[in-house]
This record gives structure tokens, C-alpha cells and sequence, in this order.
């Protein structure tokens, strides 16, 4: 079978970006897991997972925000002190979450 | 086909969630008087603040983040920038700015609400605003002004707007109040006192920049005018009949 190196590169892409996405999602999925065992701490959750990839702060603020909705403005703050450059996004997608 | 026994339970069921939505909505909604957008941008603001962030980046974030809450309710709009304003003073005009440009038609209530919790920085937000909103310029810097004397000791004089327009009510005002001067001079009973004022405060016409510190300068030196004057003025700037009301009414007494 016969592949281009060009093809070969979009390939790659792909898969690289897939399995970037896979593991953004497993660590939202992780998050909320721990979030609904253990509500009271889902801003520690929320900021935990934020320390270990800033960009999906938004994603996990409103993920566990819509899970654990009591805590939305705690989980929000937390946030936004780990990614304080994200504090506009940070607020539509919980606003956005919670609102829904 | 369901026993009574289920039923009953469904029933209970029912009941009990019906009872507990209100809590959960409470919760989630709103606590107090604040929209759950001002709860959260207040809550994000606050994130920010214990961050560590710094300078422009710093009322940048701050700046964001009550645009990003104005825009899901614009009609907190306001109230989300006094809010998140009241994190960082040092950045309220930025803040201001940026929610007034996203809502012009609300920009004299968002720079009065922001100038009002912060009177030290009146001028650096009227002229942000206004910036955004040079149509309204003359509204939003008396709006502002009246907030800001409102909000500080009345000992403290009112900001002023640009430096133009400074000028020109300077040059009016003290015209006004010499002709005031003169007037009550030659005054012998307490309804000429009430007559001269009215008539000082005639003379402002449409003039939003001099409407509430020219109406404070007459009532200070005729108190027994106060609620005429306010009438007078507030019926040429109707904007500014709150304002004007409320500074009129607390001007400090001459001792």
C-alpha cells in the first residue's frame, strides 16, 4: 500500500490530536467523577485538574460546575486563580453550564 | 397495572423534589439580591485577584471577566461592573470601559455604578466611558460627578469633566453664582432668597455637566431653595432628577 509522506503527516495529525483530546476528556471525566463522590471539594478538584492542563480551565470549571451546581462560584474562583488569564472564559462557560 | 403502594410512592417521590426545587434553584440561582452572573464574575474576580496577577494583564482579566457576565445578563450589566470593580479600584476604569463599550446604552449607568463605589477614581472613569461614548460625554460626566459627591464626604469637592469642558462650566457657573450674589444682597425677606435661587437655577438650562455642582453651590448659599431648585434643574436634565435630588438634599447645612 502505497502512502504519501503528506498523507502520512495528516495522519499523524490526526491521531496526535485525537489522543489530546481523548486525554483532555478523560481528565474532565476524572474530575467529575471525583466531584460527585466528593461534592464539598469540587473547587480543589476543579483546581487540580486546572494545574495540570490550563487550557481546558473553562471545559473543567463548567463540567463541574453543571455537576455540582451549589458550587459553581467557588469552583469558578478556584479556577480562575490557576488560569487568571481565562477569567472571561472561565465565566461564560459556567454561567453558560449552570444557566442551561 | 400500579398497586396504591407505588402509587403512593410516586406520589411522595414527587412531592419531596417538588419541595427541594426551591432550595436547589436558591442555590444556584441566587442567594440574595445579586443575578447569578454577578455572583460568578465576582467569584472569578476574586480567583484572579489571589492569583498574583499584575498591571494591565491584571485589569485585563478583571476586564474580561465582567464583559464575559455582562454579556449573559446584560441587564446586571452595571452591577457586574461595580462588582467586579470593587475587587481592584486601580483598574475600575478599565473595567467600566470595557463593559460600557460592550453595552453603550448602558454606559451612564455602568460608569455612575462604578464611580459611585469608587469616588477617588470619578474622573479616570467618566473619561473612559465617555471615550466610548462621546455622544453622551456631558451625561456621563455629571452622572459621574454626582455619583462621586455622592458617594464621598460632602467636604470633598466634585470632580470635574475634560479640560474644555471644565473651562467653559467654570466660566458659567461663576457668572451664575456672582449674579446669585448679587441678587441676594438686595435681598430683605426669605422669598426673595427662594426667588433668586430659582432664578440662578433657571439659567443652567440643558447643561448636564453644570446641572448637579451648580445646584449644590446655589443651594448651599440658599438651603431654604433646595427642593425648588432640584425641580428646576432637574426638570431642564431629567437624566440627572435622581442625582440632582440627592445632592441637593445633602448638601451640608452653612454654619
Amino acid at each position: 500500500m502505497n502512502v504519501s509522506f503528506d498523507k502520512l503527516k495528516v495522519i499523524l495529525l490526526v491521531v496526535s490530536l485525537g489522543m489530546s483530546f481523548t486525554v483532555k476528556a478523560d481528565a474532565v471525566s476524572d474530575a467529575i467523577i471525583a466531584a460527585k463522590a466528593n461534592p464539598q471539594n469540587a473547587a480543589a478538584i476543579a483546581a487540580a485538574t486546572v494545574s495540570k492542563d490550563p487550557g481546558a480551565a473553562a471545559l473543567v470549571a463548567a463540567a463541574l460546575a453543571r455537576e455540582v451546581p451549589g458550587s459553581a462560584a467557588d469552583i469558578a474562583k478556584a479556577v480562575a486563580a490557576v488560569v487568571p488569564e481565562s477569567g472571561a472564559d472561565i465565566t461564560s462557560a459556567v454561567i453558560a453550564a449552570v444557566s442551561k | 397495572m400500579n398497586s396504591p403502594i407505588v402509587k403512593l410512592r410516586t406520589a411522595v417521590l414527587v412531592v419531596l423534589c417538588a419541595l427541594s426545587f426551591p432550595f436547589i434553584s436558591s442555590a444556584v440561582a441566587d442567594e440574595g439580591s445579586k443575578s447569578f452572573a454577578e455572583q460568578i464574575a465576582t467569584a472569578v474576580a476574586e480567583g484572579i485577584m489571589q492569583s498574583g496577577l499584575q498591571g494591565d494583564a491584571l485589569a485585563n482579566a478583571l476586564a474580561g471577566t465582567a464583559t464575559a457576565a455582562a454579556s449573559a445578563n446584560p441587564g446586571a450589566a452595571a452591577a457586574i461592573a461595580a462588582a467586579v470593580a470593587a475587587q481592584n479600584p486601580g483598574a475600575a476604569a478599565t473595567i467600566a470601559a470595557a463593559v460600557a463599550a460592550q453595552n453603550p446604552g448602558a454606559a451612564l449607568a455602568i460608569a455612575t455604578a462604578v464611580a459611585a463605589q469608587n469616588p477617588g477614581a470619578a474622573l479616570a472613569i467618566a473619561t473612559a466611558v465617555a471615550a466610548q461614548n462621546p455622544d453622551a460625554k456631558a451625561a456621563i460626566e455629571a452622572a459621574v460627578t454626582a455619583a462621586a459627591s455622592s458617594a464621598s464626604s460632602d467636604s470633598t469637592p466634585a470632580p470635574q469633566g475634560s479640560e474644555s469642558t471644565t473651562s467653559n462650566s467654570s466660566i458659567k457657573e461663576n457668572v451664575v453664582l456672582a449674579e446669585l450674589d448679587s441678587a441676594l444682597n438686595a435681598c430683605t425677606d426669605e422669598q426673595c432668597r427662594i426667588d433668586a435661587a430659582n432664578a440662578a437655577a433657571a439659567q443652567l438650562g440643558d447643561d448636564p455637566a453644570l446641572a448637579v455642582p451648580l445646584a449644590r453651590e446655589i443651594v448651599k448659599e440658599v438651603p431654604e431653595a433646595a427642593d425648588s431648585v432640584a425641580g428646576i434643574v432637574a426638570s431642564s436634565n431629567p437624566e440627572l432628577s435622581e442625582a440632582v435630588k440627592h445632592v441637593v438634599e445633602n448638601v451640608p447645612s452653612p454654619n
